[in-house]
């Protein structure tokens, strides 16, 4: 009987899950077509503008650079965009969950589900234009699928610690606006680490960003496996960062609604 | 016959204070310079009661006796401080209606919006949804966005949403006041309908002529603190009322008998518990957030078991898009982990196996070699230990446009592409890196030497070792 009430309360969230994605949609790109379609632009036109200084103004002769910069793009913006909106998934739904008990973390993964289906378009831009820059496609690029599922598990941790952070801290958003822009130039998304020492080298695995980003630059750029211990490291940051969003979304579960 | 709501001995400590809407600096400012105040009081305290399937409660009290809190504790909502609270059944709860609709979505999504909150099936909605419509009289209005409504008909829609389904319990705040005399009237009938069904129903109203027609059981709460609890409404009602004209509390002797024809459900004091932590309500409260399933309550004894259920169980339970995920992922882990374990084997037989021999050294034990595509440089470990750990290997790329590259890589250092047979270091560099490339030079970088400095004149002083790779031609040439 148990598992009966498990399975049929499943089957009802999905239908509010389906309905928070259905309501997110609507009202981020108004009902129009050309809402959406700039969400794709968006991430394309970063990136054309970001070929054009660092080939044009700044010279980096290194072949590929195309996929080497549009791999650190589609990984940063992807972040960048399901962080940033996840923050304000709880303050915005203040007026559902204060009043109505739902689990809270829905109106979290109903933003992300956004951001993946634009992150699914963008990634298949991506490969079109790994086709123009004359990368060859292995078998290994079907291991692109492990760094993908860690990075939205990530994406997912992050967005529970913001959330939460945001509804005590308001100027979280602002901290954040400006780290995000650190982590962007802390990511080697349009330079190389090569030059640098082998310590420095090592310190930018510290960054979680950066061993996703490297992890697809090493599949298709460099056509290998990355090392067992990128693998771990892509897992570890993921488990942390869930692990710390899941933990303080249970602590805080009830104090929320105190600070809206 | 068993309660459907049971609270014992419920308190909720409410915080207010400077807390709210402070950034992280004036927090920290305030907290070093002791300005940081919170205040806690009691929201309610050792509030206790029971209603059995079919039983209307009306809570009455004037503002700020902590009847929202109670209901907000009921729902799930808040989480009791002390006490417990257990519910045997499906919620509907009505808390301050026009909240939790969106305004910019028409009345149709909200109408399917709110009903999914209050965990209802999408089949059930579909089904519903016209007589919801037609209850709530805005069957002119489905496709308008919902700002657009008046507060009438938006509080008809909610109403009619929470209560056209069949809930095992309801709780409404301030509901019945809602919408027109004639509005007013058709959901008085509806709900006296939820009643005659069975449906257990906690009303908060101000109006004490809709308490005392409706409900079957009286809640007084005075400040938190439950000043009486029983089933005499008409006697409890009374005195509320003259409570309210002479703003006196009668003293507990004062009171009307609390109870009329029924024996009084006395709360058993040495079921009492102390702490919230290990009462098994809040237990199950816990459960119930974990596993997301706010409305449908269950025995703590079942729920209990739950939360202990076995690893496999659990994993059954899962929906099934997520086990897809962690099977793939699994597997993924799994071909890479063979994969990697393999190498060193294939690496290993390199010499004899690649494709390409650009350098070898069998005095030394160096050897460079072209391999599906990557270049895989062996040296024995003796000379790397020998050099001190501070081993360069030199890489200069030539293409079609004489243009020429030049990486360097630390054999000793390098944490990606390296691999480590017994006696020697392999170091891997893909050359897919540099398409198109038409001659590769390659070697030791002597010490002090830097990678700039190499060019075709001097690479015999500046390589301890090395040599020219001419791709087209497919053959090597060795320098030094």
């Amino acid at each position: 009987m148990g598992q009966h009430t498990t399975i049929q309360t499943l089957r009802e969230h999905r239908f509010l899950f389906s309905e928070l994605v259905a309501r997110d949609f609507k009202k981020k790109y108004k009902r129009t077509i050309l809402g959406m379609l700039w969400s794709v632009l968006s991430p394309l036109l970063t990136l054309l503008v970001m070929r054009i200084v660092f080939t044009q103004f700044f010279g980096s002769g290194m072949e590929h650079y195309t996929t080497y910069l549009f791999c650190g793009n589609l990984v940063y913006s992807y972040f960048n965009e399901s962080t940033s909106q996840g923050m304000s998934s709880l303050t915005s739904n203040a007026g559902i969950f204060t009043k109505v008990n739902v689990p809270k973390y829905l109106f979290l993964l109903s933003k992300n589900v956004q951001t993946i289906i634009n992150f699914g378009i963008t990634l298949c831009v991506f490969f079109l234009f790994c086709l123009l820059d004359g990368i060859t496609f292995t078998w290994d690029f079907f291991l692109l699928l492990f760094p993908i599922t860690f990075l939205m598990a990530f994406n997912v941790g992050v967005g529970l610690i913001l959330s939460a952070l945001f509804v005590f801290f308001k100027d979280v958003q602002y901290l954040w606006s400006v780290f995000t822009m650190l982590l962007m130039y802390m990511s080697a998304i349009f330079y190389t680490t090569t030059d640098y020492s082998h310590v420095i080298q090592q310190l930018f695995y510290l960054n979680p960003v950066y061993c996703y980003i490297t992890y697809f630059r090493q599949i298709v750029i460099d056509g290998m496996v990355p090392s067992l211990g990128l693998h771990a490291l892509c897992v570890g940051y993921a488990l942390l960062a869930l692990g710390i969003g899941a933990l303080i979304y249970k602590r805080k579960n009830h104090e929320f609604l105190y600070y809206v | 016959m068993s309660a459907i709501i049971k609270c014992e001995d419920v308190s909720i400590r409410y915080i207010t204070g400077d807390f709210k809407d402070i950034g992280i600096k004036e927090y920290l400012i305030r907290r070093l310079t002791h300005n940081y105040h919170v205040t806690e009081f009691w929201a309610d305290r050792h509030v206790t009661f029971e209603l059995e399937p079919g039983d209307m409660l009306g809570i009455i009290g004037s503002n700020g006796a902590g009847k929202s809190t109670l209901l907000k504790a009921i729902s799930g909502i808040m989480a009791p401080t002390e006490g417990w609270v257990e519910c045997n059944g499906k919620i509907s709860a009505l808390l301050e209606l026009g909240s939790g609709f969106d305004g910019d979505l028409t009345v149709r999504e909200n109408t399917y919006l709110r009903a999914a909150m209050l965990g209802y099936s999408r089949d059930f909605v579909e089904s519903m949804y016209d007589s919801i419509i037609d209850f709530a009289e805005l069957q002119d209005f489905q496709e308008r966005p919902f700002k657009q409504l008046s507060s009438g008909m938006k509080s008809r829609l909610a109403f009619s949403i929470a209560s056209l389904v069949k809930p095992e319990i309801l709780i409404l705040d301030e509901v019945l006041s809602v919408g027109d005399g004639a509005f007013r009237k058709k959901s008085e009938a509806k709900m006296r309908e939820i009643i005659n069904g069975g449906a257990t129903t906690i009303l908060v109203s101000h109006s004490l002529g809709q308490v005392r027609s409706m409900s079957n059981k009286i809640l007084w709460l005075d400040h938190g603190r439950q000043v009486a609890f029983g089933s005499n409404v008409k006697g409890l009602c009374d005195a509320y009322q003259k409570y309210l004209d002479t703003k006196v509390m009668p003293a507990p002797e004062d009171l009307p008998p609390l109870d009329i024809d029924v024996p009084s459900p006395k709360p058993a004091e040495g079921k009492r518990k102390e702490k919230a932590s290990d009462a098994p309500g809040s237990e199950k409260r816990d459960v119930i957030d974990l596993g997301g399933v706010p409305q449908n309550t269950e025995a703590g004894a079942v729920s209990a078991k739950k939360a202990k259920a076995p690893f496999a169980q659990r994993l059954r339970s899962m929906p099934r898009a997520l086990k897809i995920t962690f099977i793939a992922v699994l597997l993924i882990t799994a071909v890479i982990a063979v994969s990697e374990a393999r190498l060193p084997a294939k690496v290993q037989a390199l010499p004899q196996t690649a494709q390409r021999v650009l350098y070898s050294d069998d005095a030394t034990g160096v050897g460079v070699y072209l391999w599906e595509s990557k270049l895989y440089v062996f040296v024995p470990r003796e000379m790397v230990e020998q050099s001190g750990g501070d081993m360069t290997f030199y890489l200069g790329v030539v293409d079609s446009h004489g243009y020429r590259m030049s990486d360097t890589f630390d054999v000793n250092k390098l944490a990606n592409g390296r691999f480590s047979t017994d006696s020697t270091e392999v170091l891997v560099i893909p050359m897919g890196r540099y398409p198109g490339y038409t001659h590769v030079v390659f070697g030791q970088l002597a010490d002090g030497a830097s990678s700039d400095q190499v060019n075709e004149d001097n690479m015999g002083q500046l390589l301890v070792w090395g040599g020219i790779y001419d791709k087209a031609a497919n053959t090597g040439r060795i320098i030094g």
